[in-house]
């Protein structure tokens, strides 16, 4: 039965596939590379716009970064400053049934545009850090991608974003409270977990996991960038001759030091630069990491006040019993804290007073 | 002080003149463009679908077709991805309605449309074992899963067809 049931399968998608349909020439596919030119060009035009900046540069598979001197210089750009916000330039895509945030950034990049078509965004040189590109060990064509995604009305709308690939070094956006990573390929999980802690965002399931329940043929890291950019760029737009003010949007919910940082995967390496911002509130963020790397900063505007970065296993009803507080309390305290729904590693939440102390 | 042999094939591979003469992203899509239409039909429901799969992935090959080792391996996988985030499409946006489906041209091949509903990545082993005739090793490679994973699939493929189509 087994070898009918073969030959019917064979016999039966061989006269299927008899039925494809005719194909129109080569011209079509050149006007389909002449429109993802096009929308690869405004693409690199957004993530002025949306916020992308020099602070994190990453490249896999060589060891040929090296720290030198010198102030940020940009080695490719075509930033236009001139793209509003709620520019149509072929980003939006409420028919799809997108919605703002993370997962709606996703669910865009993934409904309206082929990931592969957004190759380049401006890699801005990091001072300190000079960027040389290095070559990937592995075959893949592409490995990690940087998202960035605004939106207006609930809808996403903008998506910037860059992969890895073979000779390309990159810079990547400012990390922000709905930051997170997402990993295309359960063997990735290892590489995404690396991300993930370095840059103290949390980790999605898998898109397999999620939403296929099947492998996917090409490994790909997501590191999605939210609606809500939480950082002040600190490195503005240095190749144009018209000066681009980028946009302030927030506080940084984190600030990595600009050390050097070894994930396990041989190669990677990680760079960040960030600036403290001052945010609303008087809030110092001065970030001072403590010897068990807990609480972010004590220095706030209120003496008893002081923030804490979420480590692993920290709940909010454990949290405001530590600190001596009721939830309430805890909740109060960071209406305005981006995230702190979510709750995730990392976060930087703040602890107020407690009562009557 | 001794000298490790001379490998005669790394002689004769030194000596040998490397010619590389590549194809055209145009000579590849008129030979291979008819064959991965065929393929995406299997995959998606509609000629449409399977028209566009197969411009899409010459399309976004262009670009970087220089660096592309083997077109006809690379195509393959395109189509087979682009057909995959059709389906994944459809899944993620359920506010979308579903394309209508050609039944004058389906119904007759009830196989097919078997086939075509079985989930993913089974659809995939299943046409690329059947249709493209492919070994379970080069399934594995293609779809980049396990080989183990392959033949199980295709199991369990096989028992659900059997089934199905009794």
């Amino acid at each position: 039965m087994t070898d009918d049931l073969d030959r019917m399968l064979m016999v039966a998608l061989e006269g299927c596939a008899a039925k494809a349909p005719g194909l129109a020439g080569f011209t079509d596919v050149r006007r389909r590379v002449r429109r993802r030119r096009q929308r690869h060009s405004a693409l690199v035009a957004l993530p002025t716009l949306v916020g992308v900046g020099a602070m994190a540069t990453w490249t896999k598979g060589g060891d040929d970064e090296r720290v030198v001197s010198g102030e940020p210089t940009t080695t490719e750009t075509s930033i236009s400053p001139s793209n509003p916000p709620g520019s149509t330039q072929g980003f939006r895509c409420s028919d799809a049934g997108m919605t703002a945030g993370d997962v709606g950034s996703w669910l865009y990049f993934q409904g309206c545009e082929p990931w592969d078509g957004h190759a380049v965004v401006p890699t801005t040189s990091l001072a300190s850090v000079e960027q040389v590109p290095t070559t990937w060990a592995d075959s893949v064509m592409a490995a990690v991608a940087f998202l960035n995604a605004s939106s207006v009305d609930g809808i996403a709308t903008f998506v910037a974003g860059t992969q890895f690939g073979s000779g390309d070094a990159y810079s990547s956006p400012i990390m922000s409270a709905t930051s997170f990573v997402m990993y295309d390929n359960p063997r990735d999980e290892a590489l995404a977990a690396d991300v993930g802690a370095e840059l103290g965002i949390p980790v999605r399931a898998s898109v397999d996991a999620a939403y296929l329940g099947s492998e996917q043929v090409i490994a790909t890291v997501f590191v999605v960038i939210g609606e809500d950019l939480a950082a002040q760029l600190t490195s503005s737009d240095t190749s144009g001759d018209t000066p681009v003010s980028n946009p302030v949007i927030g506080p940084p919910t984190r600030c990595w030091d600009s050390s050097e940082i070894e994930v396990d995967d041989p190669g990677y390496r990680y760079f960040t630069i960030c600036e403290p911002t001052q945010p609303e509130g008087g809030v110092d963020t001065s970030l001072v990491e403590p010897a068990d790397g807990t609480v972010a900063s004590t220095v706030t505007s209120n003496d008893c006040e002081q923030l804490y970065t979420l480590v692993d296993g920290d709940s909010p009803v454990d949290l405001a019993e530590r600190f001596g507080l009721s939830l309430s309390d805890l909740d109060a305290a960071n209406v305005d804290t981006r995230g702190y729904d979510a709750f995730y590693l990392g976060l930087v939440i703040v602890i107020p007073c407690v009562p009557g102390a | 002080m001794s000298q490790a042999p001379i490998d005669p094939l790394l002689v004769e591979r030194a000596a040998a003149p490397i010619v590389v003469v590549r194809e055209s992203v145009e000579d590849a899509y008129r030979r291979l463009a008819p064959g991965l239409a065929r393929l995406a039909y299997l995959l998606v429901d509609t000629p449409e679908l399977a028209e566009e799969a197969v411009q899409e992935a010459f399309a976004a090959a262009y670009s970087k077709w220089s660096r592309v080792e083997n077109p006809d391996a690379y195509l393959r996988v395109s189509v087979i991805n682009w057909c995959r985030k059709v389906q994944r499409r459809r899944r993620l946006v359920r506010r979308t309605p579903e394309a209508a489906v050609d039944t004058s041209a389906l119904g007759a091949d009830h196989v097919a449309d078997v086939v075509r509903a079985l989930p993913s990545p089974m659809k995939e082993m299943v046409v690329l074992r059947y249709y493209l005739q492919l070994s379970e090793p080069e399934i594995s490679q293609t779809l980049s899963v396990a080989l183990g994973t392959v033949k199980s699939t295709l199991h369990r493929a096989r028992a659900h067809l059997k089934k199905e189509l009794s």
